[in-house]
């Protein structure tokens, strides 16, 4: 036949052709239609969300504003008919009920005290502890993610037990939900006793909302977070040593001076840290050794923290051979640490001024402070 | 004759078949990828329902970062560029302007705007580059956490590099200095670095297209769909590969490329990895192979994380010739960057950076081109020799165009489910309408112009080319006309 492959081309690869044209060209319509549908059902959607919650804030406002009135000058009557309006409004419909949770949940996170109190107890006048229970079984994590959240942020500390198999999910956001959760909801000691059993990561984002949330308590009412020092989760170790480090938990000073010889790095360096930060005098000693690491992250950290607490005379001499050090940010910190001594500390730097002189005038250029 | 009529036959049928399996296989690919994306766009939504990034805002466990903004001839918008910057929510954060050998008065506006002047800063070249004149710091308080850096004309590799030896903060955040940065990106950006239990060395945003947008004092406040067709395609272009192609990158953890003009950078990791590299005009996508084949050399387990908001606003190029230089550049940045590292491919070492994104760059983003024009020529050559079975040409011809659109309203979607950022009802419309032109009107052009950046690399051409922008100050005064 003298033809190419296309001439040879079997019907099937042919029809198979077409088809997959015809697929794609079908699916493509599809998407085109679900673009227009949804942009429908989106504004149609915001409508209604937007009307649901301008209804509901304008009551839960007038709640809030005669719960923290001085004199109490609205009887509970007008609570329960509040409610009551609330329950007309939001009816049977999830999607007004999850609207109106996530209303209350931005509204609780700009209060604190009587205020937050108060949308907490809207929330249980409601029934809605129910519906988020609920979503905890749910087969989308998300939602289940979702029900943790509220029991957590709403206080309902009923639902502990419900929340704690979450703890050792396997999904990671499940996880963090829990945890965050029973954080909130367990009081006094048995705040964070599931540390003891907790097997994953606590991840720095997990850390940073924990100690937002701890930052609203009494700090009297926060537990000894040295317990968990000695943890065999590195994570949990990390984690209670950070939080003691944020409220400046002295009582915890000398297991704190225990971690600075620790196996684990990462654990050894934030105990450093943490005892320069918190001012700990009485430990400057056990850093004084430090300094002839032969971890770097260690030095850097032991000298920085000796600058903050160290005996004037003796660190000086200790750090002023890190002066020549060769890693400049040895030399770098243990210029700054010496500035910080004073008299003593810059009688020592003189001594080295061909090795530091570009840092001390860095240090010393007001602008750059 | 016969043995001749055979050999051209079978030479025909096995280019036919590599021809077909190709571009079967880069649908296969692209269509897993959209679902991939679509799966972890869910994912992320639903993961941030409920994130407060406030906790960032106010913590003292956020990490420092330095925003990196190198600059070249800026005089005209410097000051609205950097006010936007010195603007952006974070805490602990400071903005680091370097003047690369600017010729206009870059540096002289900014040191009359912000009342600078000249510091004893200790600067340690860390990472070599060419020599820096000076570095400022403002009297006024207002404005401390602003450094200045004017230094000799190096190109903005070299520019980037003196912002990471000056940065002192954990994080560094590369930008462009004519971008749009959104208020909260930082926030958003940062949030990867926390959460990820193994070391996140970088995260990247989505890059929109800010052309028709109204910006005022440096933000954007109405996003609008481009007038221009040019622009419009851009955008589709922009959605498709940060919505469908990025976000399946991240979640295969083989992600290649952080656009230059927002990225988020673990300082210490892009240090040892030795910085940017100014022999190539595609330092950004060189910068993170670079960290990511660190990362496998050193056996360290990491993520280069990617994020679907659209937190950076760029002016895409209005004419073709600007495009078309653009898009030169980018073509020769892939190569570049490809043989920089071309021990990785098909490197098992390199995990799934060396087994899969590595040969995806190379066999369907580097190679596409070469393919469509060795498969147009061969088209025409068939046509000559009349040995096209029409019908069958016309079924493939389908096929392409439908997969194309099928592509393109898939991206759509995403983006209408997701982020929804143009929501005149008139958008859709146009949208739409782009996608139908663009297969036949724009994309033979990208092609064009990925073939001749390949071949000017060959002929050595190692610059940028001329970027000129309209500048976003003119939306601004048209709509204050309108009022």
């Amino acid at each position: 036949m003298g033809q190419t492959l296309i001439d040879f081309t079997p019907e099937t690869l042919f029809d198979t052709i077409v088809f997959i044209a015809f697929f794609f060209f079908c699916s493509g319509l599809l998407f085109m239609f679900s673009l227009y549908l949804l942009r429908i059902v989106k504004s149609f959607r915001k409508k209604t969300e937007q009307r649901v919650r301008e209804q509901s804030q304008r009551i839960v406002n007038t709640i809030i504003i005669n719960d923290s009135m001085s004199d109490r000058t609205a009887p509970e009557a007008a609570f329960s008919f509040q409610i009551q309006q609330l329950k007309l409004l939001l009816g049977h419909s999830t999607i007004r009920k999850n609207v109106f949770i996530k209303l209350l949940l931005d509204i609780k996170r700009n209060l604190s005290g009587s205020s937050a109190a108060t949308v907490q107890s809207i929330y249980k006048q409601m029934q809605l502890e129910e519906h988020s229970r609920k979503k905890l079984r749910s087969l989308r994590w998300e939602v289940v993610g979702q029900g943790i959240r509220e029991l957590g942020e709403m206080h309902c500390t009923t639902r502990i037990n419900d929340i704690r198999p979450f703890i050792n999910s396997r999904n990671e956001l499940l996880r963090q939900e829990a945890f965050m959760a029973l954080v909130r909801l367990q009081s006094g000691d048995e705040k964070f006793s599931f540390l003891d059993a907790y097997t994953e990561t606590i991840t720095s984002w997990m850390t940073l909302n924990i100690h937002a949330f701890l930052l609203q308590m009494d700090s009297r009412e926060l537990p000894d977070f040295s317990r968990w020092f000695h943890s065999k989760n590195e994570s949990v170790r990390l984690f209670t040593l950070q939080m003691a480090r944020q409220f400046r938990s002295t009582k915890a000073l000398p297991r704190i001076a225990e971690l600075v010889n620790h196996v684990n790095e990462n654990v050894a360096v934030l105990a450093i840290e943490t005892l320069g930060e918190m001012d700990a005098y009485p430990y400057s000693d056990v850093l004084l050794s430090l300094v002839k690491a032969s971890s770097i992250r260690k030095v850097i950290a032991a000298t920085k923290a000796l600058g903050r607490i160290g005996e004037p005379e003796i660190t000086a001499e200790a750090l002023s051979p890190l002066c020549d050090h060769p890693v400049y940010e040895v030399r770098y910190v243990a210029a700054q640490s010496l500035l910080q001594l004073g008299a003593a500390g810059r009688d020592r730097i003189m001594e080295h001024q061909s090795s530091v002189s570009g840092i001390i005038k860095h240090l010393q250029e007001p602008l750059l402070q | 004759m016969n043995l001749g009529n055979s050999i051209g036959d079978i030479t025909l049928f096995v280019v036919n078949v590599l021809i077909l399996v190709y571009a079967v296989s880069i649908a296969a690919f692209y269509i897993f990828l959209a679902l991939l994306s679509a799966w972890e766009m869910r994912r992320y939504m639903n993961k941030n329902y409920f994130v407060d990034y406030k906790y960032i805002l106010s913590s003292p466990l956020a990490p420092g970062i330095s925003l990196i903004a190198p600059a070249y001839n800026e005089g005209l918008t410097i000051i609205d560029n950097v006010k936007s910057l010195m603007s952006i929510m974070y805490n602990n954060f400071e903005v680091i302007i370097i003047n690369d050998g600017s010729k206009d008065d870059t540096l002289q506006k900014m040191i009359t705007a912000f009342d600078l002047v000249q510091v004893s800063f200790d600067l340690q070249y860390t990472l070599t580059t060419k020599k820096v004149r000076g570095v400022y710091k403002s009297r006024n308080r207002a404005f401390r956490k602003l450094t200045v850096v004017d230094k000799e004309n190096g190109g903005k590799a070299d520019a980037l590099n003196v912002g990471l030896n000056v940065s002192r903060k954990e994080l560094v955040a590369c930008i462009d200095v004519d971008c749009i940065i959104e208020p909260d990106a930082l926030l958003k950006m940062v949030k990867p670095f926390l959460e990820e239990s193994r070391e996140v060395i970088a995260s990247g945003g989505v890059v929109r297209i800010a052309n028709s947008c109204v910006v005022e004092e440096g933000r954007l406040v109405e996003v609008r769909l481009p007038e221009i067709l040019i622009a419009r395609f851009q955008v589709l272009e922009y959605i498709r590969a940060f919505l469908l192609g990025r976000m399946a990158w991240s979640r295969l953890n083989g992600l290649l490329l952080i656009s230059g003009a927002f990225g988020l950078f673990k300082r210490d990791i892009a240090i040892k990895a030795g910085g940017y590299d100014h022999k190539t005009v595609g330092e950004d996508m060189e910068l993170v192979v670079r960290m990511r084949t660190y990362m496998h050399e050193q056996n360290l387990p990491y993520k280069v994380s990617y994020i679907p908001d659209p937190l950076c606003w760029t002016e895409a190029p209005a004419n073709y010739k600007i495009l078309g230089r653009q898009r030169n550049r980018w073509a020769r940045g892939t190569f570049e960057t490809l043989k920089i590292h071309r021990r990785v491919f098909m490197n098992p070492k390199y995990g799934i950076m060396g087994m899969l994104s590595y040969p995806f760059w190379t066999f369907y983003e580097w190679l596409a081109p070469f393919v469509e024009s060795i498969g147009l020529v061969y088209f025409l050559l068939l046509v000559i020799l009349g040995k096209v079975n029409w019908p069958f040409f016309l079924a493939l011809l389908a096929a392409v165009y439908c997969f194309a659109f099928f592509i393109s309203m898939f991206a759509l979607l995403a983006e209408e489910n997701s982020f929804f950022k143009y929501t005149q009802k008139r958008d859709i419309s146009k949208m739409i309408l782009t996608a139908l032109i663009e297969p036949f009107w724009f994309h033979p052009r990208v092609v064009w112009w990925a073939l001749k950046g390949n071949f000017d690399l060959i002929k050595g051409k190692k610059t940028w080319g001329e970027m000129t922008r309209q500048g976003f100050v003119q939306y601004k005064s048209k709509e204050k006309k309108a009022a």
